[in-house]
Protein backbone atom coordinates (compact mmCIF):
# COMPACT_ATOMS: atom_id res chain seq x y z
CA UNK A 1 0.00 0.00 0.00
CA UNK A 2 2.78 2.37 0.98
CA UNK A 3 4.61 1.55 -2.23
CA UNK A 4 1.51 2.38 -4.28
CA UNK A 5 1.01 5.67 -2.44
CA UNK A 6 4.65 6.59 -2.82
CA UNK A 7 4.39 5.83 -6.58
CA UNK A 8 1.32 8.06 -6.81
CA UNK A 9 3.24 10.85 -5.08
CA UNK A 10 6.14 10.52 -7.48
CA UNK A 11 4.19 10.15 -10.72
CA UNK A 12 4.79 13.20 -12.85
CA UNK A 13 1.63 14.85 -14.13
CA UNK A 14 3.13 15.34 -17.60
CA UNK A 15 3.74 11.59 -17.75
CA UNK A 16 0.07 11.05 -16.90
CA UNK A 17 -0.92 13.27 -19.80
CA UNK A 18 1.36 11.43 -22.25
CA UNK A 19 0.12 8.12 -20.86
CA UNK A 20 -3.46 9.14 -21.60
CA UNK A 21 -2.65 10.37 -25.11
CA UNK A 22 -0.68 7.19 -25.82
CA UNK A 23 -3.38 4.80 -24.60
CA UNK A 24 -6.24 6.87 -26.03
CA UNK A 25 -4.87 6.81 -29.57
CA UNK A 26 -3.45 3.30 -29.30
CA UNK A 27 -6.90 1.92 -28.42
CA UNK A 28 -8.31 3.01 -31.77
CA UNK A 29 -5.08 3.15 -33.82
CA UNK A 30 -6.30 0.36 -36.07
CA UNK A 31 -8.98 2.73 -37.47
CA UNK A 32 -6.49 5.29 -38.75
CA UNK A 33 -2.94 4.01 -38.20
CA UNK A 34 -1.28 6.68 -40.35
CA UNK A 35 -2.73 9.51 -38.28
CA UNK A 36 -2.84 7.92 -34.86
CA UNK A 37 0.37 5.87 -35.10
CA UNK A 38 2.77 8.85 -34.99
CA UNK A 39 0.93 10.29 -31.98
CA UNK A 40 1.23 6.98 -30.14
CA UNK A 41 4.95 6.81 -30.92
CA UNK A 42 5.56 10.42 -29.84
CA UNK A 43 3.64 9.90 -26.59
CA UNK A 44 5.56 6.69 -25.94
CA UNK A 45 8.90 8.43 -26.46
CA UNK A 46 7.83 11.11 -24.01
CA UNK A 47 6.85 8.43 -21.52
CA UNK A 48 10.20 6.69 -21.75
CA UNK A 49 12.63 9.59 -22.20
CA UNK A 50 12.43 13.14 -20.98
CA UNK A 51 13.55 15.93 -23.25
CA UNK A 52 12.12 19.37 -22.58
CA UNK A 53 12.29 20.61 -26.16
CA UNK A 54 10.83 17.39 -27.58
CA UNK A 55 8.02 17.50 -25.03
CA UNK A 56 7.13 21.07 -26.00
CA UNK A 57 7.02 20.13 -29.66
CA UNK A 58 5.03 16.99 -28.89
CA UNK A 59 2.32 18.86 -27.02
CA UNK A 60 2.11 21.33 -29.89
CA UNK A 61 1.76 18.38 -32.27
CA UNK A 62 -1.09 16.93 -30.19
CA UNK A 63 -2.86 20.30 -30.24
CA UNK A 64 -2.43 20.69 -34.00
CA UNK A 65 -3.83 17.18 -34.41
CA UNK A 66 -6.91 18.23 -32.45
CA UNK A 67 -7.35 21.32 -34.66
CA UNK A 68 -7.25 18.95 -37.63
CA UNK A 69 -9.86 16.71 -35.97
CA UNK A 70 -12.15 19.62 -35.23
CA UNK A 71 -11.90 20.74 -38.83
CA UNK A 72 -11.99 17.36 -40.53
CA UNK A 73 -14.42 15.46 -38.34
CA UNK A 74 -16.39 18.01 -36.35
CA UNK A 75 -19.58 16.22 -37.32
CA UNK A 76 -18.20 12.99 -35.85
CA UNK A 77 -16.57 14.37 -32.75
CA UNK A 78 -17.60 13.18 -29.28
CA UNK A 79 -17.30 15.14 -26.05
CA UNK A 80 -14.19 13.49 -24.62
CA UNK A 81 -12.16 14.25 -27.74
CA UNK A 82 -13.30 17.84 -27.79
CA UNK A 83 -12.42 18.37 -24.12
CA UNK A 84 -9.05 16.66 -24.61
CA UNK A 85 -8.43 19.11 -27.46
CA UNK A 86 -9.23 22.12 -25.28
CA UNK A 87 -6.99 20.70 -22.58
CA UNK A 88 -4.15 20.14 -25.05
CA UNK A 89 -4.32 23.80 -26.02
CA UNK A 90 -4.12 24.71 -22.38
CA UNK A 91 -1.03 22.48 -22.11
CA UNK A 92 0.60 24.25 -25.08
CA UNK A 93 0.02 27.52 -23.27
CA UNK A 94 1.50 26.17 -20.03
CA UNK A 95 4.59 24.68 -21.67
CA UNK A 96 5.35 27.25 -24.36
CA UNK A 97 4.67 30.37 -22.35
CA UNK A 98 5.99 28.91 -19.09
CA UNK A 99 2.94 30.10 -17.21
CA UNK A 100 2.80 27.69 -14.29
CA UNK A 101 0.45 29.88 -12.26
CA UNK A 102 -2.48 30.04 -14.69
CA UNK A 103 -4.53 26.94 -13.96
CA UNK A 104 -7.19 25.48 -16.21
CA UNK A 105 -10.15 27.86 -16.25
CA UNK A 106 -12.92 25.99 -14.47
CA UNK A 107 -15.60 28.24 -15.92
CA UNK A 108 -14.94 26.65 -19.33
CA UNK A 109 -15.63 23.28 -17.77
CA UNK A 110 -18.74 24.65 -16.15
CA UNK A 111 -19.94 26.03 -19.47
CA UNK A 112 -19.33 22.75 -21.30
CA UNK A 113 -21.23 20.79 -18.65
CA UNK A 114 -24.16 23.21 -18.32
CA UNK A 115 -24.73 23.33 -22.10
CA UNK A 116 -24.93 19.51 -22.17
CA UNK A 117 -27.18 19.48 -19.09
CA UNK A 118 -29.59 22.07 -20.48
CA UNK A 119 -29.88 20.13 -23.73
CA UNK A 120 -30.65 17.00 -21.72
CA UNK A 121 -33.27 18.80 -19.63
CA UNK A 122 -34.99 20.12 -22.76
CA UNK A 123 -34.99 16.76 -24.52
CA UNK A 124 -38.14 14.62 -24.33
CA UNK A 125 -36.06 11.59 -25.27
CA UNK A 126 -33.78 12.03 -22.26
CA UNK A 127 -36.53 12.99 -19.84
CA UNK A 128 -38.52 9.88 -20.80
CA UNK A 129 -35.79 7.89 -19.09
CA UNK A 130 -34.03 6.61 -22.19
CA UNK A 131 -30.58 7.28 -20.76
CA UNK A 132 -30.55 3.97 -18.95
CA UNK A 133 -31.42 2.22 -22.21
CA UNK A 134 -28.57 4.00 -23.96
CA UNK A 135 -26.25 2.87 -21.21
CA UNK A 136 -27.38 -0.74 -21.59
CA UNK A 137 -26.79 -0.47 -25.30
CA UNK A 138 -23.42 1.21 -25.17
CA UNK A 139 -22.25 -1.79 -23.19
CA UNK A 140 -19.88 0.50 -21.37
CA UNK A 141 -21.75 1.21 -18.17
CA UNK A 142 -21.71 -0.68 -14.93
CA UNK A 143 -25.22 -0.10 -13.65
CA UNK A 144 -24.54 -1.86 -10.36
CA UNK A 145 -27.49 -0.24 -8.64
CA UNK A 146 -29.71 -2.17 -11.02
CA UNK A 147 -28.76 -5.44 -9.40
CA UNK A 148 -30.05 -4.17 -6.09
CA UNK A 149 -33.40 -3.29 -7.64
CA UNK A 150 -33.89 -6.21 -9.94
CA UNK A 151 -32.32 -9.66 -9.69
CA UNK A 152 -32.72 -10.15 -13.46
CA UNK A 153 -31.14 -6.82 -14.26
CA UNK A 154 -28.09 -8.30 -16.00
CA UNK A 155 -30.08 -10.80 -18.04
CA UNK A 156 -32.57 -8.11 -19.02
CA UNK A 157 -29.79 -5.74 -20.04
CA UNK A 158 -28.17 -8.40 -22.21
CA UNK A 159 -31.48 -9.42 -23.81
CA UNK A 160 -32.34 -5.76 -24.35
CA UNK A 161 -28.99 -5.22 -26.03
CA UNK A 162 -29.26 -8.23 -28.36
CA UNK A 163 -32.83 -7.55 -29.45
CA UNK A 164 -32.31 -3.83 -29.89
CA UNK A 165 -29.31 -4.32 -32.16
CA UNK A 166 -31.32 -6.78 -34.25
CA UNK A 167 -33.88 -4.13 -35.19
CA UNK A 168 -31.53 -2.25 -37.48
CA UNK A 169 -31.26 -5.44 -39.57
CA UNK A 170 -34.79 -6.83 -39.30
CA UNK A 171 -36.80 -3.56 -39.01
CA UNK A 172 -39.37 -5.33 -36.84
CA UNK A 173 -40.65 -3.62 -33.69
CA UNK A 174 -40.02 -5.52 -30.48
CA UNK A 175 -41.34 -5.30 -26.96
CA UNK A 176 -38.51 -4.83 -24.51
CA UNK A 177 -38.29 -7.23 -21.63
CA UNK A 178 -37.59 -4.73 -18.88
CA UNK A 179 -39.12 -4.84 -15.43
CA UNK A 180 -41.25 -1.98 -14.09
CA UNK A 181 -38.62 -1.45 -11.45
CA UNK A 182 -36.00 -0.84 -14.13
CA UNK A 183 -38.25 1.71 -15.83
CA UNK A 184 -38.84 3.45 -12.49
CA UNK A 185 -35.12 3.37 -11.82
CA UNK A 186 -34.40 4.95 -15.21
CA UNK A 187 -36.63 7.90 -14.25
CA UNK A 188 -34.84 8.39 -10.94
CA UNK A 189 -31.49 8.02 -12.66
CA UNK A 190 -32.46 10.69 -15.22
CA UNK A 191 -33.03 13.23 -12.45
CA UNK A 192 -29.93 12.10 -10.58
CA UNK A 193 -27.78 12.81 -13.67
CA UNK A 194 -29.42 16.18 -14.31
CA UNK A 195 -29.18 17.39 -10.74
CA UNK A 196 -25.60 16.19 -10.20
CA UNK A 197 -24.46 17.96 -13.39
CA UNK A 198 -26.21 21.20 -12.44
CA UNK A 199 -24.65 21.11 -8.97
CA UNK A 200 -21.21 20.44 -10.46
CA UNK A 201 -21.39 23.26 -12.99
CA UNK A 202 -22.56 25.72 -10.31
CA UNK A 203 -19.87 24.44 -7.91
CA UNK A 204 -17.20 25.07 -10.58
CA UNK A 205 -18.14 28.74 -10.52
CA UNK A 206 -19.09 29.57 -6.93
CA UNK A 207 -16.87 27.38 -4.75
CA UNK A 208 -13.40 28.45 -3.64
CA UNK A 209 -10.71 26.80 -5.77
CA UNK A 210 -9.75 24.05 -3.32
CA UNK A 211 -13.33 22.99 -2.75
CA UNK A 212 -13.83 22.60 -6.50
CA UNK A 213 -11.67 19.47 -6.37
CA UNK A 214 -13.90 17.98 -3.70
CA UNK A 215 -16.90 18.74 -5.92
CA UNK A 216 -15.20 17.08 -8.89
CA UNK A 217 -14.20 14.08 -6.80
CA UNK A 218 -17.71 13.61 -5.44
CA UNK A 219 -19.13 13.95 -8.93
CA UNK A 220 -16.76 11.50 -10.59
CA UNK A 221 -16.81 8.92 -7.78
CA UNK A 222 -20.57 9.31 -7.33
CA UNK A 223 -21.60 9.04 -10.96
CA UNK A 224 -18.75 7.63 -13.08
CA UNK A 225 -19.44 4.00 -12.32
CA UNK A 226 -23.08 4.34 -13.34
CA UNK A 227 -22.47 6.19 -16.58
CA UNK A 228 -20.46 5.49 -19.69
CA UNK A 229 -18.59 8.76 -20.11
CA UNK A 230 -15.28 7.47 -18.80
CA UNK A 231 -13.33 9.50 -21.35
CA UNK A 232 -14.95 12.73 -20.24
CA UNK A 233 -14.45 11.88 -16.57
CA UNK A 234 -10.80 10.93 -17.16
CA UNK A 235 -10.12 14.38 -18.55
CA UNK A 236 -11.99 16.02 -15.69
CA UNK A 237 -9.68 14.31 -13.22
CA UNK A 238 -6.63 14.99 -15.38
CA UNK A 239 -7.47 18.71 -15.35
CA UNK A 240 -7.73 18.58 -11.57
CA UNK A 241 -4.42 16.77 -11.21
CA UNK A 242 -2.71 19.53 -13.17
CA UNK A 243 -3.79 22.28 -10.85
CA UNK A 244 -0.86 23.81 -9.07
CA UNK A 245 -2.98 24.91 -6.16
CA UNK A 246 -3.75 21.43 -4.86
CA UNK A 247 -1.33 21.02 -2.02
CA UNK A 248 -3.22 18.27 -0.24
CA UNK A 249 -1.33 15.01 -0.86
CA UNK A 250 -4.31 12.80 -0.12
CA UNK A 251 -6.50 14.63 -2.65
CA UNK A 252 -3.72 14.40 -5.24
CA UNK A 253 -3.33 10.68 -4.58
CA UNK A 254 -7.07 10.14 -4.90
CA UNK A 255 -7.28 12.12 -8.14
CA UNK A 256 -4.29 10.38 -9.64
CA UNK A 257 -5.51 6.88 -8.79
CA UNK A 258 -9.00 7.72 -10.01
CA UNK A 259 -7.49 9.02 -13.24
CA UNK A 260 -5.45 5.87 -13.82
CA UNK A 261 -8.47 3.62 -13.19
CA UNK A 262 -10.76 5.63 -15.48
CA UNK A 263 -8.19 5.84 -18.28
CA UNK A 264 -7.59 2.10 -18.27
CA UNK A 265 -11.35 1.35 -18.30
CA UNK A 266 -12.01 3.93 -21.01
CA UNK A 267 -9.20 2.85 -23.31
CA UNK A 268 -10.02 -0.84 -22.87
CA UNK A 269 -13.66 -0.16 -23.79
CA UNK A 270 -12.56 1.89 -26.80
CA UNK A 271 -10.27 -0.95 -27.86
CA UNK A 272 -13.02 -3.56 -27.63
CA UNK A 273 -15.51 -1.39 -29.51
CA UNK A 274 -13.34 -0.76 -32.55
CA UNK B 1 3.69 38.82 -24.72
CA UNK B 2 1.13 39.64 -27.39
CA UNK B 3 1.13 36.04 -28.58
CA UNK B 4 0.72 34.80 -25.02
CA UNK B 5 -2.37 36.95 -24.54
CA UNK B 6 -3.77 35.98 -27.92
CA UNK B 7 -3.36 32.30 -27.06
CA UNK B 8 -5.03 32.75 -23.70
CA UNK B 9 -8.02 34.50 -25.31
CA UNK B 10 -8.30 31.90 -28.06
CA UNK B 11 -8.40 29.13 -25.47
CA UNK B 12 -11.50 30.74 -24.00
CA UNK B 13 -13.04 31.62 -27.37
CA UNK B 14 -12.60 28.16 -28.87
CA UNK B 15 -15.11 26.33 -26.65
CA UNK B 16 -17.54 29.22 -27.03
CA UNK B 17 -17.41 28.98 -30.82
CA UNK B 18 -17.78 25.20 -30.75
CA UNK B 19 -20.72 25.33 -28.35
CA UNK B 20 -22.49 28.01 -30.43
CA UNK B 21 -21.99 26.03 -33.63
CA UNK B 22 -23.15 22.79 -32.04
CA UNK B 23 -26.32 24.43 -30.71
CA UNK B 24 -27.01 25.99 -34.08
CA UNK B 25 -26.25 22.93 -36.20
CA UNK B 26 -27.99 20.37 -33.99
CA UNK B 27 -31.15 22.44 -33.66
CA UNK B 28 -31.42 24.19 -37.02
CA UNK B 29 -29.48 21.84 -39.28
CA UNK B 30 -29.35 18.07 -39.16
CA UNK B 31 -26.22 17.56 -37.07
CA UNK B 32 -26.73 14.48 -34.91
CA UNK B 33 -27.10 15.51 -31.28
CA UNK B 34 -24.36 13.11 -30.21
CA UNK B 35 -21.62 14.66 -32.31
CA UNK B 36 -20.23 18.12 -32.96
CA UNK B 37 -18.26 17.94 -29.69
CA UNK B 38 -20.97 15.87 -28.03
CA UNK B 39 -22.87 18.55 -26.16
CA UNK B 40 -26.16 16.83 -26.97
CA UNK B 41 -25.28 13.29 -25.93
CA UNK B 42 -28.24 11.18 -24.79
CA UNK B 43 -30.78 13.72 -26.02
CA UNK B 44 -31.65 11.61 -29.05
CA UNK B 45 -31.03 8.00 -30.06
CA UNK B 46 -27.48 7.33 -31.15
CA UNK B 47 -26.52 7.57 -34.80
CA UNK B 48 -25.03 4.08 -34.63
CA UNK B 49 -28.54 2.65 -34.61
CA UNK B 50 -29.21 3.79 -38.15
CA UNK B 51 -29.54 1.70 -41.25
CA UNK B 52 -29.73 2.32 -44.97
CA UNK B 53 -32.37 0.24 -46.73
CA UNK B 54 -33.73 -0.05 -50.23
CA UNK B 55 -37.51 -0.22 -50.49
CA UNK B 56 -38.70 -1.93 -53.64
CA UNK B 57 -41.36 0.03 -55.51
CA UNK B 58 -45.00 -0.71 -54.56
CA UNK B 59 -43.99 -3.30 -51.97
CA UNK B 60 -43.21 -3.43 -48.27
CA UNK B 61 -39.99 -5.30 -48.95
CA UNK B 62 -36.90 -3.72 -47.48
CA UNK B 63 -33.47 -4.76 -48.68
CA UNK B 64 -30.72 -4.10 -46.17
CA UNK B 65 -27.95 -1.99 -47.68
CA UNK B 66 -26.00 -0.93 -44.60
CA UNK B 67 -24.97 -2.23 -42.14
CA UNK B 68 -24.95 -5.91 -42.94
CA UNK B 69 -24.51 -8.66 -40.36
CA UNK B 70 -21.07 -10.18 -39.89
CA UNK B 71 -22.31 -13.56 -41.14
CA UNK B 72 -23.70 -11.99 -44.31
CA UNK B 73 -20.44 -10.12 -44.81
CA UNK B 74 -18.43 -13.33 -44.58
CA UNK B 75 -20.73 -14.99 -47.11
CA UNK B 76 -19.82 -12.33 -49.71
CA UNK B 77 -17.09 -13.05 -52.23
CA UNK B 78 -13.76 -11.33 -51.78
CA UNK B 79 -14.36 -8.46 -54.22
CA UNK B 80 -17.79 -7.70 -52.70
CA UNK B 81 -16.26 -7.70 -49.23
CA UNK B 82 -13.68 -5.23 -50.42
CA UNK B 83 -16.32 -2.93 -51.98
CA UNK B 84 -18.41 -3.03 -48.80
CA UNK B 85 -15.40 -2.42 -46.56
CA UNK B 86 -14.26 0.58 -48.61
CA UNK B 87 -17.79 2.00 -48.70
CA UNK B 88 -18.26 1.63 -44.93
CA UNK B 89 -17.18 5.07 -43.79
CA UNK B 90 -19.13 6.94 -46.48
CA UNK B 91 -22.27 4.91 -45.75
CA UNK B 92 -21.99 5.54 -42.01
CA UNK B 93 -21.67 9.29 -42.50
CA UNK B 94 -24.47 9.29 -45.07
CA UNK B 95 -26.79 7.54 -42.62
CA UNK B 96 -26.03 10.29 -40.09
CA UNK B 97 -26.46 13.15 -42.53
CA UNK B 98 -28.65 11.90 -45.39
CA UNK B 99 -29.32 15.34 -46.91
CA UNK B 100 -25.67 16.31 -47.14
CA UNK B 101 -24.39 13.06 -48.58
CA UNK B 102 -27.11 12.26 -51.13
CA UNK B 103 -24.73 12.39 -54.10
CA UNK B 104 -22.05 10.31 -52.33
CA UNK B 105 -24.63 7.75 -51.34
CA UNK B 106 -26.20 7.41 -54.76
CA UNK B 107 -22.82 7.13 -56.47
CA UNK B 108 -21.46 4.68 -53.94
CA UNK B 109 -20.46 1.41 -55.69
CA UNK B 110 -21.94 -0.71 -52.89
CA UNK B 111 -25.30 1.12 -53.04
CA UNK B 112 -25.31 0.89 -56.84
CA UNK B 113 -25.63 -2.88 -56.49
CA UNK B 114 -29.12 -2.44 -55.05
CA UNK B 115 -30.48 0.40 -57.12
CA UNK B 116 -30.76 -1.49 -60.40
CA UNK B 117 -34.33 -2.43 -59.39
CA UNK B 118 -37.02 0.24 -59.14
CA UNK B 119 -37.36 1.59 -55.62
CA UNK B 120 -36.27 4.08 -53.01
CA UNK B 121 -33.30 4.50 -50.73
CA UNK B 122 -34.34 5.15 -47.13
CA UNK B 123 -32.61 5.87 -43.85
CA UNK B 124 -34.09 4.10 -40.83
CA UNK B 125 -33.36 4.68 -37.17
CA UNK B 126 -34.00 2.37 -34.23
CA UNK B 127 -36.00 4.31 -31.68
CA UNK B 128 -35.95 3.46 -28.03
CA UNK B 129 -38.94 4.04 -25.77
CA UNK B 130 -38.19 2.76 -22.30
CA UNK B 131 -41.41 4.24 -20.95
CA UNK B 132 -43.55 2.07 -23.23
CA UNK B 133 -41.00 -0.78 -23.25
CA UNK B 134 -40.75 -0.89 -27.01
CA UNK B 135 -38.10 -0.46 -29.67
CA UNK B 136 -39.00 0.20 -33.28
CA UNK B 137 -37.49 0.97 -36.64
CA UNK B 138 -38.54 4.41 -37.88
CA UNK B 139 -38.00 5.88 -41.32
CA UNK B 140 -36.17 9.19 -40.88
CA UNK B 141 -35.35 10.05 -44.47
CA UNK B 142 -36.33 8.97 -47.94
CA UNK B 143 -34.70 9.86 -51.27
CA UNK B 144 -37.95 10.14 -53.18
Amino acid sequence: MNKALSYLNRIDIMRMYHFFICLFFLATAIKAPLIKGPIVIIALINLLYYNKKFEKLSVLFYAINFIGSWYMSYYQMANHKSLLGIFSFYMVYRLWFKDKSWNFPFYILSLVIIVATLQKGLSTYFMNGNLIGELFLSGTSFPQIGHLLDSDFSTNAQLFNDRFHDIKYTHQSIALNISDKTVAFSKIFTWFVLISEIILSVAMIVLPRKKKYYALLFFVIGTALFRSEFGFFSILTLISCFDTQIQNTRIQQLLKSLFLILVVIFCYINYTRF
Amino acid sequence: MKLKRLFKISLILMPLIMISWQLYASNLQNLTKWKGCGYGMYTDSHGEYRAIVYRLKNTDSLIQVYPIRKDDYHRLDESSQSIYFKAGKALRVASFYPEWYEKDLKENPWVARFTNQEGNLEIHRTDLDIDNKIARSVKVYSYE
